[in-house]
């Protein structure tokens, strides 16, 4: 599998699964056994049911996300990539009641990949910024 | 001045290592004078080696003075490198809030970095703040 073609495929997830909300790809995209070393205080499954979740939560509590990816680059089985996300804090986030307030927020994540699907990811996100944002934490 | 990835990651390495020893002086002469650095909760960028020696000493080095990184995964493509870190750290000082705690922390990172002519212009790193938050408050 070409560097070319790992790239494109977590340029899918955003484009597909981020952006649009189709689930029905990522079984294409993620590794039956795929996982991710990002902090997870929701108790995530392994495997696309938990990017569903992960995903399906956040689009849900910010009906409006939009993602726009700032950079994506990739060697071997490593791809590399940075986004920001928008949205408005409308609907319940995770057992957070709305807030009604707009928030943007970076990421940077490194995915491995085999097989051509993304199999492990280790990511961080600015959650101090969103959580900020959104007035659940004091700014400065 | 032709460079590779393999200099651009010898840039970065160099960069984590002069942090960790503490030596900041020679740690900002990894960055470019118009380097931008892109940091978890902060909404404006910090600009050139001084802003990121200012950074360090009034709100780094206070806080965790034995703090230290350690890449895990690394990759670089053209004038990138992108780093998964973990970073080390006992809070000597207040953090957000909390007050000197003695603890000891370990917490992920990721980052990307643009490295050009052998200096570091950007870098966009976002650390586990959930995760520094737990520690320094639980257990």
């Amino acid at each position: 599998v070409a560097d070319a073609d790992n790239q494109a495929v977590v340029r899918r997830y955003y484009d597909e699964v981020v952006s649009k909300g189709n689930y029905d790809v990522l079984g294409e995209l993620f590794a039956e056994d795929y996982h991710s070393h990002h902090n997870d205080p929701i108790g995530l499954p392994t495997g696309p049911e938990g990017v569903k979740q992960f995903i399906g939560g956040t689009r849900a509590g910010f009906p409006d996300l939009t993602i726009t990816v700032d950079d994506l680059f990739g060697e071997g089985d490593l791809v590399a990539s940075r986004w920001t996300l928008r949205g408005t804090h409308t609907e319940e986030w995770f057992g957070t009641p709305a807030t009604g307030k707009s928030a943007e927020w970076a990421g940077v994540v490194i995915s491995r990949l085999a097989d051509g699907k993304i199999a492990e990811e280790w990511f961080n996100f600015d959650q101090l910024r969103l959580l900020q944002q959104l007035g659940i934490i004091p700014s400065g | 001045m032709t460079t590779t990835t393999e200099d651009n990651l010898a840039v970065v390495r160099r960069w984590a290592e002069l942090v960790n020893a503490g030596d900041i002086d020679a740690a900002v002469e990894c960055l470019a004078p118009d380097f931008s650095g892109y940091f978890t909760g902060m909404p404006e960028a910090v600009h050139g080696p001084e802003g990121f020696k200012q950074m360090y000493l009034g709100f780094i080095k206070p806080s965790f003075p034995d703090q230290r990184i350690t890449i895990e995964e690394e990759l670089a493509s053209g004038d990138r490198v992108a780093v998964q870190v973990s970073w080390t750290a006992t809070q000597q000082g207040p953090f957000l809030g909390i007050p000197p705690s003695g603890k000891g922390i370990v917490v992920a990172g990721t980052g990307i970095f643009r490295v050009v002519d052998g200096k570091i212009t950007d870098e966009w790193m976002q650390e586990d703040f959930l995760g520094i938050y737990q520690q320094l408050t639980q257990g």
